[in-house]
């Protein structure tokens, strides 16, 4: 074990990741979830069972830090791999699939998604991704693959 | 007749891209201003694999297999768009570097003439490899063979690269912490 490893936050990081986001299929998903436990007014993240083990601040840190990585990896993550993992996420919500395209395009719901210390190009890298996937999407053709 | 209205023309024509490429140069020369007189702002390059991302030849051949023009031509124009967004970026972040670097050593006394040069042809040789990728990236759409992407990655190496050199060559003593990420 590393001197790392001791630190709250550090532990909050591995129990966030090992407990938590690992059950979730993908980063889509984990996405989602994180930007989920964020409260939309201050930008703070809220997550009881993290804050309650490891302290307020650790919780925060980790949950900041574990949204900025997947984030990032999102908007590295190939086109094709972001269609599939969006419509794997659709899907999953059991909502009517062009209903849920619709709504996104229009009320660009995707935007919340952005972690609050993400650069400008990073985050308009991603809005014109999830643009085009939806597009991908929404020719209803987009093709069963393997990832 | 005719040719005083062809030249009159293109008088005209030249006159508009001057004023268009002055507009647009005020305005990042005021942004880039405003910046650099916040020393404490630290200096980061835009991460180099979003500009690896935009060229990708792999999302060009998923996007291409729909066939479909318009989601063809949006992909195209958005990912040009980014390219040419780092591009500006990238440069930037090296004026502003040497804009904090020039006004710390002004009256420097142990200033080193031979770094300096160094770091002078170094800046140099970023704008010339910058405005070439600019003009290159410009032509995203009508070309985009794999052969043109691995070009304007293997110039986005260089540009980086020289922007790490200028990062490097300049002391860090007078400067805020340099975040390079260029890889």
């Amino acid at each position: 074990m590393t001197e790392l490893e001791h630190l709250p936050a550090e532990r909050a990081l591995r129990d966030l990741e090992t407990r938590t986001l690992a059950s979730l299929r993908d980063d889509v998903s984990r996405v989602v979830y994180l930007s989920g436990t964020r409260d939309y007014n201050t930008g703070r993240y809220q997550h009881e069972g993290l804050a309650l083990r490891f302290g307020e601040t650790a919780a925060q840190t980790a949950l900041a830090s574990c949204h900025e990585a997947v984030f990032r990896d999102l908007v590295n993550c190939a086109m094709e791999a972001l269609v599939a993992q969006l419509a794997a996420y659709i899907e999953s919500t059991g909502a009517d699939r062009a209903r849920v395209l619709d709504s996104w395009r229009r009320l660009e719901a995707y935007r919340v998604l952005i972690p609050c210390n993400c650069d400008p190009l990073s985050a308009d890298c991603f809005i014109t991704n999830i643009k085009i996937a939806l597009e991908v999407l929404r020719l209803g053709v987009a093709p069963d693959r393997e990832h | 007749m005719n040719l005083a209205l062809i030249a009159g023309l293109c008088a005209a024509l030249a006159a508009l891209v001057l004023l268009v490429w002055c507009r647009s140069r005020q305005e990042e020369e005021g942004w880039s201003n405003e910046i650099a007189n916040r020393p404490e702002c630290p200096v980061r390059h835009p991460d180099r694999a979003l500009l690896d991302r935009c060229l990708s030849a792999q999302d060009l051949a998923f996007i291409s297999s729909f066939e479909s023009r318009a989601l063809l031509r949006l992909f195209v124009r958005e990912r040009r768009r980014l390219a040419v967004a780092w591009l500006r970026q990238t440069r930037r972040e090296a004026q502003r570097l040497l804009r904090l670097h020039v006004r710390s050593v002004r009256y420097a006394a142990d200033l080193r003439p031979g770094a300096e040069v160094k770091l002078f042809l170094a800046a140099g040789l970023f704008l010339m490899v910058y405005g070439t990728m600019l003009a290159i990236v410009s032509w995203y759409g009508p070309l985009r063979t794999q052969r043109f992407l691995e070009s304007v990655q293997g110039l986005a190496g260089v540009l980086s690269r020289l922007g790490e050199r200028i990062a490097t060559g300049i002391p860090s003593g007078g400067l805020p912490t340099a975040n390079a990420e260029a890889r």
